[in-house]
């Protein structure tokens, strides 16, 4: 018989290396061939050849084995014995089929058994991570939250004033849906959200019209607005809308429990329906100053910087609505002055400073008192409790998510989201660490609001940002559990308040020198000029503290700054406020909003020789 | 009476080292060894001899080389030096496993003669 060339060790008789060796792949006889030439009778020939296929081995191990086991056989023949004791004696053919099977896996080289192994350790570690993963599934849906603290009653006593007798919301709430109502009659319905709101046109611009026609339809409603900001109180309290308050701003969805009250925080809905109707009060001024009505006029600066007064709150949100409308009245007040100024007599420009000069003296910072009561309540309706202030993201995270990440009111995640969610709740950060960011990041906002901007840093700026940190940099994944729900805009909240007061401070500054002239029949020769008699406290620049410039330039006034370079360039150059560069932007800035590189010079405040358009105004001034 | 199945597999490596501690056997030289020096009580399944020479020659306990001397072809088995380590090892393990299998008075008991006990 042929030789199985048996002296070579199993590693080194694989097919592929007696191919490298210069070998045919099949130089021996096969199974069947040594089994066919040996004097076997049938029934032992039988058992070898059923033995050696069930192997399933290579053709030469198969060769090895059928070559030992026709020896064998031949051994017990010998004996003598017959074939079927022989075959007797040797047992079961499946069970020797199975153990030389094995064997010869043995035997192979670890490069044939490696991934046998491989798939063996990763079957395991999916089995350990299916039972991890049970685990952690079973901690994120079986248990509930804690909820222990009643935080809407802490941020109630924030406000700690007594009901109004006569507050300001049930005025708003009577006269908002007719404003509504007359944006339907009037104005198309995608104008609302464009930059054609008639709202916002002037007398050169689309929409004029059409909002002179809806104004004439809400002038009972514009006489109640105006009454009710000049109450003290708006005496909303929070989380207590009624059906009439929904009905008003035009909702009937209604109040979330208290989950989404925690975070949808804490529902505020009547601020962006305030600021609607001192859109109205905008409107109305600017119509009434082309008419030449400027006492009306005045009554709806005044109007909508009393709203302002009125909205804000002790949430930041609240803070930046009112922030928006101080904005808003001082814009108007300086178009008025650029396009109309000759409306202004002096009884409606001495009631338009006295308006700026309440708004200017008003605390203004941006405080996070509310919110971090309420970033405590959410904390404690999604995630553990471990007794010492820490635990992980809980389920009850998910329909929060699902509001929040697509607008799904139904609050519910798909299938695939839910059975990730476990996983991607771990990579959450844990409550303390949560609550640590959120602390750090309002505690710094704070702390750099509370100080005039001038004397900012280039370190308070940077840590501001564009936008706070995020607590996690999980993607783009609508599963970022919490990152999505916390994800702070707060440190631009900080750079809104120097905006605003900068904005206050050149009407004030632009009224009291309108003032000055009517007066006195002459621009005033300087700022210092206007102090106190027209203006009580000086106007600031808000890049270095000092009386914002002010001078006198081919017999007109311009009110300048020294800009974000905060460099006094003597004018010297006087960039254009219609310029990328006329939006307020923080000191050391050095690109704006856009992206666009900020020119270094000073800047032109007032007046505003172009519009947002670029077109040259015509200024009512000389 | 033949020894049990889980007892078998845990004595039969050592007892196929220790037989082929003398000499280089094949295959069926190897089962009739075993049976005969041990009264017919470690006379393996055949079925099962082969497997366990392939595994004691895949943990290197044991080599294999093909003689054709004989007229016919027969794989002989030899143990390695590794082998007799092993066997050395296992040795003194059943040498234990006997004294305390004897201080528990299980061996005693099992050599008394029938009846003795009762």
């Amino acid at each position: 018989m042929t030789n199985p060339s048996p002296s070579l060790p199993m590693s080194e008789r694989s097919p592929l290396c007696r191919l490298l060796r210069g070998g045919r792949l099949h130089s021996t006889p096969s199974a069947a061939e040594l089994v066919a030439s040996s004097e076997l009778p049938p029934e032992l020939r039988a058992i070898v050849l059923q033995v050696v296929r069930r192997t399933g081995g290579w053709r030469f191990e198969q060769a090895d084995v059928a070559q030992e086991l026709i020896a064998h056989f031949e051994d017990a023949l010998r004996q003598p014995m017959t074939p079927t004791e022989a075959a007797a004696r040797f047992g079961d053919v499946a069970t020797a089929a199975k153990l030389l099977r094995r064997a010869m896996h043995r035997k192979r080289g670890l490069a044939w058994r490696a991934p046998s192994f491989a798939l063996r350790a990763v079957v395991i570690a999916i089995a350990c991570i299916a039972v991890a993963y049970g685990a952690l599934a079973v901690h994120f849906y079986g248990r509930s939250p804690n909820i222990a603290t009643d935080y809407l009653a802490q941020i109630r006593a924030l406000a700690s004033t007594s009901q109004p007798v006569d507050p300001a919301w049930p005025r708003y709430r009577a006269a908002l849906p007719a404003l509504r109502g007359a944006e339907a009659t009037h104005f198309r319905g995608d104008e609302r959200l464009s930059h054609l709101d008639p709202l916002d046109a002037t007398d050169a611009g689309p929409g004029w019209d059409a909002a002179e026609a809806a104004l004439r339809d809400v002038d009972a409603e514009l006489r109640v607005l105006r009454s009710a900001a000049a109450l003290p109180s708006l005496g909303v309290v929070l989380g207590q809308f009624d059906d009439a308050d929904r009905a008003s701003i035009g909702t009937t969805t209604a109040q979330g429990d208290g989950l989404q009250q925690a975070v949808d925080w804490i529902p505020l809905p009547h601020l962006g329906e305030l600021r609607r109707a001192a859109q109205w009060l905008a409107c109305d001024a600017r119509h009434a100053a082309a008419r030449g009505d400027g006492a009306t006029a005045a009554k709806d600066v005044e109007a909508i910087l009393g709203i302002a007064g009125q909205t804000r709150g002790e949430f930041v949100v609240e803070q930046l609505h009112s922030l928006a409308l101080l904005a808003l009245g001082s814009s108007l007040v300086l178009d008025i002055l650029d396009r109309w100024g000759s409306a202004l007599d002096a009884d409606a420009s001495a009631r338009i400073a006295s308006a700026l000069d309440a708004a200017v003296d008003r605390d203004l910072r941006i405080r996070f008192a509310a919110d971090r009561l309420a970033f405590l309540d959410t904390q404690q309706r999604i995630y553990s409790d471990d007794g010492a202030g820490d635990g992980r993201l809980l389920h009850t995270a998910l329909p929060l998510a699902a509001t929040r990440w697509s607008g799904n009111a139904s609050g519910s995640l798909g299938g695939i989201e839910q059975l990730a969610a476990p996983a991607l709740a771990i990579t959450a950060p844990g409550r303390r660490e949560a609550r640590e960011k959120f602390e750090r990041s309002v505690d710094a906002v704070e702390r750099i609001s509370a100080r005039p901007v001038w004397t900012w840093t280039k370190e308070d700026v940077e840590s501001l940002g564009p936008r706070t940190q995020k607590l996690t940099d999980s993607g783009t994944s609508p599963l970022q559990l919490v990152d999505d729900l916390w994800s702070f805009q707060w440190g631009s909240s900080a750079l809104v308040v120097p905006a605003v007061r900068q904005h206050l401070d050149i009407a004030r500054l632009a009224v009291a020198a309108h003032r000055y002239r009517l007066g006195r029949g002459a621009w005033p020769d300087g700022a210092q000029a206007l102090v106190p008699a027209y203006l009580p406290t000086p106007a600031i620049d808000m890049y270095d503290g000092k009386p914002l410039r002010f001078s006198i330039r081919d017999g007109a006034p311009v009110i300048w700054s020294i800009g974000p370079d905060r460099h006094d360039d003597g004018m010297s150059p006087l960039l254009d406020q219609a310029s990328e560069s006329v939006r307020w932007v923080p000191p050391f800035e050095q690109v704006d909003r856009n992206g666009a590189q900020l020119p270094h010079g000073d800047i032109r405040l007032w007046p505003r020789l172009k519009d947002s358009a670029g077109t040259d105004r015509s200024p009512d001034r000389q | 009476m033949q020894i049990e199945v889980e007892l078998m597999r845990g004595a039969g490596p050592v007892a196929v080292l220790k037989v082929l501690e003398r000499r280089e056997m094949y295959g069926y030289e190897l089962v009739e060894a075993l049976a005969s020096r041990t009264d017919g009580l470690l006379r393996m399944g055949q079925s099962t001899l082969y497997p366990l020479l392939y595994n004691l020659e895949a943990k290197e306990l044991v080599a294999s080389r093909w003689n054709h001397t004989e007229g016919r072809p027969r794989k002989y088995y030899r143990i390695t030096t590794k082998g007799k380590e092993k066997l050395a090892a296992a040795t003194k393990g059943w040498r234990d496993m006997a004294k305390a299998m004897e201080a528990l008075g299980v061996l005693s008991e099992a050599l008394q003669p029938r009846g003795a006990l009762a």
